[in-house]
């Protein structure tokens, strides 16, 4: 027993210790729930006190912002100085503040309540923004027409987003779309262009590389409002869609895949759009081959703006079946050719029929045309020769400013078409020239002419209204020389032999003469001639004559400024020496 | 409305064709200044008006110190007979015109500087000068975040964490 005593002792140790344990355990149970309980109070205590101090803290910055003059602006100017930082938001953008100007919402409490009580403010939509971003912007706005605009730059390191990022379910509250992507990412912008947009007024949507196909149902047949629509990079143009009835400004332009109208297509289109004022075709006329020998002739009695961007046969197709307001039309051609240069010659008899009257309607004629052949003219006789209307300058002219352009890339028929144009046209009228010659250098075998002194002469020679002279690239030595010869006082201005050296051009009203050129100092061994020494004496003479002397607008881009600006710097110190009302200020090179 | 003291003949020099109109500042200190450059400020003109209608000569007692005045004087001073396209009533709301050199030599002042000036101007009613200050300050934040506009600025964050936290605040663009 004893033995067995002695076991249940220990065995009652052993439990002893067991059961201590145990219940140590289960008392450390208890207390931690006691710890926690009073940990999780005072826990409450301590966010209750740090809830108070966070209060008391608000409520003294509430209080220091009281005393700031900032947060105390009236609401107006605030609106003022945030109209600013919109208009100057791009800043934002490029810091990658995805918030962009709405970042100043995020200043004090008094900044936030006045930009979101002013929905003129939440006008703009600038994307990307996330989805829920873009509907709180919008929401913002309330009743004010919204311009959404996503105006994507190629260099751009944005990340691409989904076209469903527009958050364009439906268009009721946008007065203006315009969209501009070079990534692809417009993929679904052709269901965006199916709903109804009763208050829009512009579209602008220009993407590439994917074309987009405009849907047959734009818009659904309900933009009432739409008065200007462009779409750049089309796969198919609904040319017919009820919505373009009221357009006034269409601007089309192909994309990757595009099925060209036919003629009658697009002319019936055009017919039902009378209150057309501005037009451009992008590479999207019709083809010739598949023209119909169709007599169909349509008015666009509105149309003030003509832009033709095309081959040029396609050009005078379209030019033969259409009739333009009698005067005030400003046209644009930009053509290409593989055929003959002398095909040129098709567009000028156009133009004046296409006007219904003589002498061109037009106040301004820019011609951008390139061709890899040369245009030869037999004779230097022009087939102008004896289309008298172009010759006209008569008092029906009275309101003729042509601003002739040409800007031929590689220099080919610059001098030819400008013989052909002086021969046709009468330049009296002439007010703005713009020549882009550059470095135009003829091959020695080929029958394209250098533009020569007598070329400037034609030009200049009688348009004594010229005020803007601009040149691009390097005209030779001619410049030079027409520069030097030109006589700003009309006592000296006598005509001698044409193209005799010596004559001189008549300009009293130049205001503008702007050269972009490389060889400023270049000197030409035949004439010992260089840009830098006739520019001061040009301003000289206009001192001699007393002509305005703050009217001429002397613009000189060159490479080498500093250098070969020198000599001009230290003539016109001269100048201004002799007379201290002169002012040089715009000859300084920028 | 400012206060209106009358003030006698020869306070104010100039009778006849050559105008000259008082303006007393916050600081009572009092200014002759010809009526031709204060024109450019609505609220001037319209108190001149009030003048001629009464035909009782008046100092215009204005609430803001002699130097704020001086610098709208100079303002108007250097733009007298200028017509500024921003004093047109019809003129369009700001956008990216160009900023005027001298303006921004003019403005090229401490930040309470130049809100002295703003409120000056927003009370005269001159908008040219308005614009000129209020394109300042925009362009003082332009391109910062928040925290950098708050230290420009000397303004506190005196939103609550709800505020601060609120979705409609959130956006990632």
């Amino acid at each position: 027993m004893e033995d067995g005593g002695a076991d249940g002792n220990r065995l009652e140790d052993v439990w002893s210790r067991t059961l201590r344990s145990r219940l140590s355990m289960h008392d450390s149970v208890h207390d931690t729930r006691r710890e926690r309980e009073l940990r999780d109070s005072t826990r409450i205590f301590m966010l209750a006190e740090r809830a108070d101090m966070v209060a008391a803290l608000h409520s003294l910055d509430v209080r220091i912002n009281a005393l700031s003059p900032m947060s105390r602006l009236p609401p107006e100017l605030l609106v003022h100085i945030f109209s600013y930082c919109i208009a100057e938001s791009r800043t934002w953008q490029k810091k990658n503040i995805g918030m962009g100007w709405a970042t100043v919402t995020h200043v004090c409490r008094w900044w936030r309540q006045v930009a979101l009580c002013n929905p003129i403010l939440w006008k703009h939509v600038y994307f990307p923004l996330n989805k829920s971003w873009a509907q709180e912007v919008m929401s913002r706005a309330k009743s004010a027409g919204v311009v959404v605009s996503w105006i994507q730059q190629p260099e751009t390191t944005q990340p691409k987003r989904p076209t469903s990022d527009l958050a364009l379910d439906k268009l009721d509250g946008i007065e203006q779309l315009r969209l501009n992507t070079f990534d692809g990412t417009l993929n679904d912008i052709e269901a965006i262009l199916q709903l109804s947009a009763p208050i829009l007024e512009v579209v602008d949507i220009s993407c590439s590389p994917r074309a987009l196909r405009v849907p047959t149902n734009l818009f659904g047949g309900d933009a009432p409002r739409l008065r200007s629509l462009s779409i750049r990079g089309c796969l198919e143009f609904p040319w017919t869609a009820p919505a373009l009835c009221n357009i006034v400004n269409l601007t089309v332009g192909k994309g990757n895949g595009f099925i060209n109208p036919t003629r009658a297509d697009l002319l019936g289109a055009l017919q039902t759009m009378q209150a057309l004022e501005q037009l451009a075709l992008i590479k999207c006329l019709p083809s010739v081959s598949h023209a119909s020998s169709s007599s169909l002739i349509i008015a666009l009695p509105h149309l003030q703006y003509l832009e033709l961007d095309e081959r040029l046969m396609r050009c005078v197709d379209f030019l033969q079946h259409i009739r333009m307001p009698a005067t005030g039309i400003k046209l644009r051609l930009h053509s290409t050719h593989n055929g003959p240069a002398t095909d040129y010659l098709l567009l000028f008899p156009l133009i004046t029929a296409a006007g219904g009257r003589t002498p061109s309607p037009f106040t301004t004629l820019s011609i951008d045309a390139q061709s890899r052949r040369n245009l030869a003219l037999e004779g230097n006789r022009s087939p102008f020769v004896d289309f008298e209307p172009w010759r006209s300058t008569g008092p029906d002219g009275a309101d003729l400013q042509l601003d002739v352009e040409w800007r031929l890339d590689m220099g080919w028929n610059t001098v030819d078409l400008l013989h052909v144009f002086c021969e046709t046209f009468s330049v009296t009228d002439l007010q703005k020239f713009y020549l882009d010659v550059v470095d135009y250098e003829p091959e020695p075998h080929s029958p394209a002419q250098k533009f020569e002194y007598t070329d400037w002469l034609r030009v200049l020679g009688s348009a004594k209204d010229l005020w803007h002279l601009e040149t691009w690239g390097h005209p030779g030595p001619a410049l030079c020389q027409a520069l030097a010869q030109t006589s700003l006082d009309g006592e000296h201005w006598q005509r001698s032999e044409p193209g005799a050296p010596g004559e001189a051009f008549f300009l009293p009203n130049l205001e503008t003469l702007k050269l972009y050129t490389s060889r400023l100092a270049h000197v030409f061994p035949e004439e010992q001639l260089t840009l830098r020494k006739f520019l001061p004496r040009l301003l000289q003479m206009r001192v001699g004559a007393g002509l305005p002397r703050m009217g001429l607008e002397l613009s000189v881009y060159s490479q080498r400024m500093e250098e070969e600006l020198q000599g001009v710097v230290e003539s016109l110190d001269s100048l201004q020496d002799a007379d201290p009302e002169y002012d040089h200020s715009g000859s300084d090179p920028e | 409305m400012p206060t209106i003291v009358s003030v006698d003949d020869s306070t104010v020099p100039g009778e006849g064709s050559s105008r000259l109109l008082l303006l007393v500042s916050s600081d009572n200190k009092h200014i002759v200044v010809e009526e031709d450059i204060m024109s450019r400020s609505r609220f001037i003109s319209k108190q001149v008006e009030g003048f001629e209608a009464t035909s009782q000569r008046h100092a215009i007692l204005l609430p803001f110190s002699s130097f704020v005045l001086n610098k709208v004087i100079e303002y108007c001073s250097h733009y007298r007979g200028y017509y500024l396209l921003e004093d047109d009533p019809d003129a369009a709301p700001p956008g990216r015109s160009p900023v005027r050199e001298w303006d921004q030599e003019f403005l090229d002042v401490d930040r309470n500087m130049l809100l002295r000036i703003i409120k000056a101007a927003h009370y005269l009613e001159i908008k040219s000068l308005v614009g000129s200050c209020a394109r300042a300050i925009a362009d003082m934040i332009r391109g910062k975040t928040t925290e950098e506009m708050r230290e420009i600025l000397g303004v506190e964050n005196d939103f609550t964490p709800e505020e601060e936290h609120s979705p409609s605040s959130k956006c990632t663009g």
